[in-house]
């Protein structure tokens, strides 16, 4: 028995080791296994679908602490996962026949947990006699010599590891939202689940103290100098030798000693650059240059890349490699590469240089290798995420076998009176590799007529123009995700989801991971009570004992008893101040409803507070005023009754009243309040009721 | 809360959070320093009174929530005191 991680991963593995290339596949209810064979063996293979185990506690109650789990089926402690019991009784089943049990789950942490768990669980066999099979493709070639050569024992290690981060992050991230809640149950009755995991707080931290800095920021002023100069005919612009004047005063006295004068240049200065290829792609690398050329959350990029190397056309996506080694055939993928129409010109450069050798990076990955094209064409339509990432893959590793790109940068410096001004310019003598990596390759030219010393220039207009600074960038999904990393906190396929939770959870309000008071609430009581949840060096100290495991310097069980018995002192500690944490927290939780259902100042009475109001009777939401009970003001607003309303911190353009923004059905749009009367919206809602119309016939 | 409501004394003038110093919290404390400090920055590098300084930061760019509410509070006190006077 051949056990598989997912669906797709079966049928690839099924069609290439069966002998005749058609595996049979057999369909029980709403799942499927594969018979196939090659040489003496018969083989059936089937596949899990993720976890098929999911930890559970032993002890009954929604309590803490609970430090005592056991794995169950999925489908025990998450509803929604009833796809996982026809799998679980398929593969029981079906393991009751078999001699020889093989993983074949993807090669990292999660993988190996998958199999060991399955072949424990599912078919009561011990661990120890299966055998793994280790590949970074899911090509014919590789998963035949996976197979056929390369078989050997699990790695218990790597399952040790996995197995311990499941358990501590369970006991963590069950335990503390525990806590929080039934402190806000105790502090007011109500049950609002406020999450915090062992991950989480430090990455909430790193977020919070971005938008106080954000919050709390004084832009201050400065000018500088726009100034342009004329040269045999040709205008160009200079730049003042001081980027930032900080004085008015100073700005203006530059102005007027230019203005209508000459510059002359002083000397002219040029400089090569060489540029070396770019590594092949890790996971990061990936996630950040497809957030920065398509605008692709991290774990979009990961799902998109999860499926290319599921269709066998890129490797193993969850590396940290940088490096592709000689056991990758490089020639073959390239010739395979070259009967593709995008990249055949590309792959014939790089054949007539004779450099077949790409240029490697700094990090590694002990079990696979850089993020590479495999070479094999597509057999589904891609769809246009997928085309875009496939290319990007691609084009990387073309770039890598390039040679160096070499750029000329020219400064020639003037004077005028005083003053020095610079005219830059910038340009590629040779492209190298930037020509394989096309447009993700940035390549701003910039051309400079000829210049010499004494050469003149007529300045033809000079002014000032205040600036103020910026506050420091918000976090990205990207960003965000590359500062985990850096701070060696998370793994790498947890990462991105961890990033998109703080948004799910609404602790951020969009993408630029801007503070909700509720991510203040549950921040703000974590550093007051509990402020090592927060802490790096806390969640690192975690991960450098689980990597541990790995390497084989300690075991499972030293590491959980000690997580454990910080947890429990955590939580002792915890309950002690469990009334002033949940009085804070039902604070924090006060301001965001507060924030989610105030629209502004009601335009009628002048006093009251519109808000976001819902009937009890009909249940229809609608904006009403707060002084509807007190002195009887009726000023109403329709709303939108589906998806969600966030009320905006600016005024309609056309009538005055308060902005709302409408999330609903994967669109977003902006509206005002009095959308169904302002002027400026008759035309939207003429188009409304023409789309509505349309519908109904 | 509507506009007759008035702030407990142990809370924030500005957002409710429990107060710091100065009436505020440590969020609006902290962005009161801010705003005092930069005014220095913003006198030397032109001529500006207190007043002209609050009213531009209202219409530039990239200036804090928190500085904003604060100058909102600022403007909105009727009795001149230390916190709302120009530091010296």
């Amino acid at each position: 028995m051949v056990i598989s991680e997912k669906p797709t991963a079966a049928k690839k593995i099924a069609h290439a080791l069966d002998e005749s290339g058609a595996p049979q596949e057999i369909k029980r209810g709403k799942t499927s296994y594969f018979q196939c064979k090659r040489g003496a063996n018969d083989l059936l293979v089937v596949h899990a679908l993720g976890h098929l185990y999911e930890l559970k506690q032993t002890e009954k109650g929604w309590k803490y602490p609970r430090l005592e789990t056991e794995w169950v089926p999925r489908y025990e402690v998450d509803k929604k996962a009833k796809n996982v019991k026809p799998i679980i009784s398929l593969i029981k089943k079906l393991s009751k026949e078999a001699e020889v049990f093989v993983v074949a789950t993807d090669y990292d942490i999660e993988g190996s947990l998958i199999g060991y768990l399955t072949l424990k669980y599912a078919c009561r066999t011990n661990p120890e006699d299966a055998q793994r099979m280790r590949f970074s493709t899911l090509t014919k070639n590789e998963l035949q010599m996976a197979f056929d050569e390369q078989l050997g024992g699990l790695d218990f290690q790597m399952i040790e590891s996995g197995h311990v981060r499941h358990e501590i992050d369970w006991l963590y991230g069950i335990n503390l939202t525990r806590a929080l809640t039934l402190a806000i149950k105790k502090a007011a009755g109500w049950f609002k689940i406020v999450s915090t995991g062992r991950v989480q707080g430090p990455t909430l931290t790193f977020v919070a103290e971005r938008d106080q800095e954000v919050n709390v920021f004084v832009p201050l002023p400065y000018w500088i100098i726009v100034a342009n100069g004329l040269y045999q005919g040709l205008e160009l612009e200079l730049e003042y030798s001081e980027k930032r004047i900080e004085r008015k005063e100073k700005a203006e006295a530059v102005v007027a000693d230019v203005k209508g004068k000459t510059a002359t240049v002083q000397n002219v200065k040029k400089r090569k650059i060489s540029q070396p290829a770019l590594p092949p792609f890790n996971l990061s690398s990936l996630q950040s240059e497809a957030y920065r050329h398509f605008g692709f959350k991290p774990s979009r990029t990961l799902a998109v890349a999860q499926k290319l190397y599921l269709d066998a056309l890129i490797s193993y996506p969850r590396t940290s490699s940088e490096k592709i080694p000689e056991s990758v055939d490089t020639k073959s993928i390239l010739d395979s590469l070259g009967k593709m129409r995008n990249y055949k010109s590309i792959v014939q450069a790089i054949l007539d240089s004779g450099k077949l050798v790409p240029r490697q990076g700094k990090k590694s990955d002990p079990a696979h290798p850089a993020i590479h094209p495999t070479g094999e064409k597509a057999e589904r339509r891609l769809s246009s995420a997928e085309k875009k990432v496939y290319d990007l893959v691609v084009r990387r590793f073309l770039a890598a076998f390039g040679e160096d790109s070499i750029r000329e940068t020219i400064r020639a410096d003037l004077q005028c009176e005083e003053h020095i001004f610079y005219l830059r310019g910038i340009k590629t003598l040779k492209p190298g590799w930037t020509d394989f990596y096309g447009e993700y390759a940035s390549r701003e030219e910039r051309e400079l007529p000829r210049l010499t010393v004494g050469n003149q220039l007529q300045i033809t207009s000079v002014e000032n123009e205040e600036k103020t600074t910026s506050p420091p960038a918000r976090y990205n999904p990207s960003s965000l995700l590359k500062m985990l990393e850096r701070e060696s906190l998370g793994t790498k396929a947890t990462r991105s989801g961890i990033v998109d939770s703080l948004k799910s959870r609404g602790y951020t309000l969009n993408d630029r991971f801007e503070m909700s008071n509720l991510g203040y609430a549950a921040y703000e009581t974590l550093q007051r009570y509990v402020p090592q949840l927060l802490s790096t060096e806390f969640t690192r100290g975690l991960e450098e004992q689980m990597e541990r495991i790995q390497g084989r310097e300690r075991s499972r069980e030293q590491v959980l008893t000690s997580a454990k018995n910080d947890l429990l002192n955590l939580l002792e500690s915890f309950k002690e101040r469990e009334g002033e944490i949940g009085q804070a927290l039902v604070a924090g939780l006060k301001r965001f409803w507060k924030e989610k259902e105030e629209i502004g100042p009601c335009p009628k009475c002048g006093s009251g507070t519109l808000l976001i109001i819902r009937s009890p009777k009909t249940g229809k939401r609608f904006v009403g005023c707060s002084n509807y009970r007190e002195t009887g003001c009726d000023q109403t607003y329709p709303l939108p009754q589906k998806g969600s309303i966030q009320p905006l911190d600016k005024k309609c353009e056309y009538c005055g009243h308060p902005m709302l923004r409408v999330i609903s059905r994967g669109r977003s749009w902006e509206t005002c309040v009095n959308w169904a009367d302002c002027p400026g919206r008759q035309d939207d809602l003429k188009e409304l009721e023409r789309r509505r119309k349309k519908n109904d016939q | 809360m509507t506009s007759e409501e008035t702030v407990p004394d142990d809370l924030c003038s500005v957002c409710g959070r429990r107060i710091q110093a100065d009436l505020l919290c440590e969020y609006h404390h902290k962005a009161l320093q801010n705003l005092r400090g930069a005014f220095n920055d913003w006198q030397h590098a032109m001529a500006i009174d207190w007043t002209t300084y609050l009213d531009r930061l209202e219409e530039t760019e990239g200036v804090g929530d928190w500085v904003l509410e604060i100058i909102e509070f600022i403007k909105s006190q009727s009795d001149p005191s230390e916190l709302t006077q120009p530091p010296t």
